[in-house]
């Protein structure tokens, strides 16, 4: 289980980024994830509806990341970090799973029975439309999803 | 995540606290699920106590959803929180499934008879 | 309005006995599409013919007024004659003069959201006429029509009250006709929530949803500012008829069944004069589908 520290930056309120280490990432971190997402947000100083935008795209993608980057059965670490943005907040989730780019979510596989279905597609969809930027990029082996979202 | 099942005359009236998930989300699909195989297909899921749902949860509704439907039934919302609420608009689901203020008016938006 | 008996056509062989409907129920949904939406009446002829009851009706924009009419009880013929008295290209010819000088001095002559470049007196006369004060309560089917909060975007389901409200709502398409307001909500058409409001039909407890939609026509000379932003207008409309219809074909139990006529001619909004040929081509693009929607409904389970 990871903790949360503050690292960097300095005593003022809004300032340094805060960092969510798990070193072995299970559905049973989520509400952690959230909850450090929330208090982070709080602490930097961005409104609730940035908080919960945010709260809700770290919850989908560590599970995408848990149950599709890894895989269940082999987990494997997962960082995030949240500071405050120009008018906001930036949230980055670096993981070392397969290579997932957002953009390529799979199509929903109609025939498959719902609990087997690829968590991409409605999660994403969602996350896309409660942030104002979304990215993804793959260095060394590692995949770091950015959002950006902006009070209001 | 608890869940607590309180049948009625006609309805069956499920009620969901704590946080849904893609953890927790399998519980709620089982339990909605076994309500359904026993016929149990007119169905009210109670809100009031659910702080947060992801996608997970979403997923859990429209295959409850689609399932009662398909056997006659019916899956309808009461008391949804407002966040909740939020998330269930962006995604469309109000557009498809009704939502009532408290449970007394979901349990009475089912008819009494049966065709 | 008199209801006339339904007219056979004796070049049509006489309709085969229809099977018993085990318990599915059928809905007509009627989306955005000006005089195209007459469609709708050749598909629910077809219905009719095939003794395929339809248990609800759900109209937005000009579908709201074949919605309606059907709802009433009108046979398909007099539904396309009441039409052709309405839907005419002088609805709009009717300027609103204010509307002009409150756009281009809104602090001298006052600007709000009741704003609409022409007067909409004609068409609520005709309307009146051919309505009255008519109300959802006098629909011998159920009837649901769309429009949107104009303040906050939202789709609202209209089901009772003046017919005429209702469809006044629906029709209030943007920039031309002013917002309406029904029941403290000030409405526009509803073709800006959703231009095919199938999930209402899913709402409402509907087994076989026959959907009769259209897209909005793209200009082939932009040759004014008006087509200018029509095109625009056209452009996200039929994005959002398509995402929407997607996903709630896919968050549907049953099926949706759409009845997409092919116009070989070319029909613009007021083309009154194609009505004929509009139904034909909608009655056609329905039959091909009957065979379907009887295996669909044989195997719906009745409501609980």
């Amino acid at each position: 289980m990871g903790r949360a520290e503050d690292a960097g930056g300095g005593r003022e309120p809004g300032a340094g980024v805060r960092r969510h280490s798990l070193p072995a990432a299970g559905l049973a971190d989520l509400a952690a994830v959230r909850a450090f997402v929330a208090a982070a947000c709080d602490e930097v100083g961005v409104g609730t509806t940035v908080g919960e935008a945010l709260v809700l795209a770290a919850d989908e993608v560590c599970s995408n990341i848990v149950l599709h980057g890894y895989g269940p059965g082999t987990p494997g670490p997962i960082t995030i970090e949240v500071e405050r943005a120009a008018d906001g907040a930036r949230m980055t989730i670096a993981d070392e799973g397969r290579a997932f780019d957002p953009a390529d979510a799979p199509a929903p596989d109609l025939d498959a029975p719902w609990e087997q279905r690829e968590a991409g597609g409605l999660g994403w969809y969602i996350v896309r439309r409660m942030v104002d930027e979304l990215r993804y990029e793959r260095r060394s082996g590692v995949n770091l999803v950015t959002l950006v979202k902006r009070a209001p | 995540m608890e869940i607590t099942i309180d049948q009625r005359a006609h309805v069956t009236v499920v009620a969901v606290a704590g946080s849904i998930d893609a953890l927790t989300a399998d519980a709620l699909v089982l339990a909605m699920g076994e309500q359904m195989h026993a016929g149990n297909t007119r169905l009210v899921a109670a809100f009031d106590g659910v702080e947060y749902t992801s996608s997970a949860g979403l997923r859990v509704l429209l295959a409850t959803l689609k399932e009662a439907r398909q056997r006659g039934g019916d899956l309808r919302l009461a008391a949804v929180q407002e966040r909740v609420l939020r998330v269930l608009d962006l995604s469309g689901f109000t557009s498809i499934l009704k939502c009532y203020p408290d449970v007394g008016a979901a349990v009475a938006s089912f008819p009494t008879h049966h065709s | 309005m008199e209801t006339s008996s339904v007219t056979h056509d004796p070049s049509v062989m006489p309709p085969t006995p229809a099977p018993a409907r085990r318990g599915g129920r059928v809905a007509l949904v009627i989306g955005s599409g000006s005089v195209k939406c007459a469609a709708a009446l050749g598909a629910y002829r077809v219905l009719q013919r095939e003794g395929i009851e339809v248990d609800m009706l759900v109209g937005c924009s000009a579908g709201s007024l074949f919605a309606s009419m059907i709802a009433l009880g009108h046979d398909p013929e007099t539904c396309a004659s009441m039409a052709a008295g309405l839907w005419t290209s002088d609805l709009t010819k009717l300027p609103d003069r204010r509307a002009l000088l409150r756009a281009a001095f809104p602090r001298l002559f006052g600007f709000d959201a009741r704003w609409g470049l022409r007067s909409d007196a004609r068409i609520m006369a005709r309307m009146v006429e051919a309505y009255g004060d008519r109300t959802f309560a006098d629909a011998r089917i159920p009837l649901f029509v769309t429009a949107t909060d104009f303040h906050t975007g939202e789709q609202v389901v209209l089901r009772d009250g003046r017919l005429v409200d209702a469809i006044r709502a629906s029709i209030a398409i943007p920039f031309a006709f002013r917002p309406h307001e029904v029941d403290g909500r000030l409405l526009i058409d509803g073709f800006m929530s959703d231009p095919l409001p199938v999930g209402v039909a899913m709402r409402e407890g509907a087994n076989v949803i026959v959907a009769v939609g259209f897209e909005s026509p793209y200009q082939t000379r932009i040759s004014s500012a008006g087509r200018f932003a029509f095109q625009l207008s056209s452009i996200m409309t039929n994005n959002l008829l398509k995402a929407s219809f997607a996903f709630h074909g896919l968050a549907h139990h049953s099926e949706v069944i759409a009845v997409i006529p092919r116009f070989e001619q070319r029909i613009r909004l007021f083309d009154t004069e194609k009505m004929p040929y509009i139904i034909e081509e909608g009655a056609q693009a329905m039959s091909e589908q009957v065979p379907y929607l009887r295996r669909l409904l044989a195997a719906a389970v009745p409501a609980a």
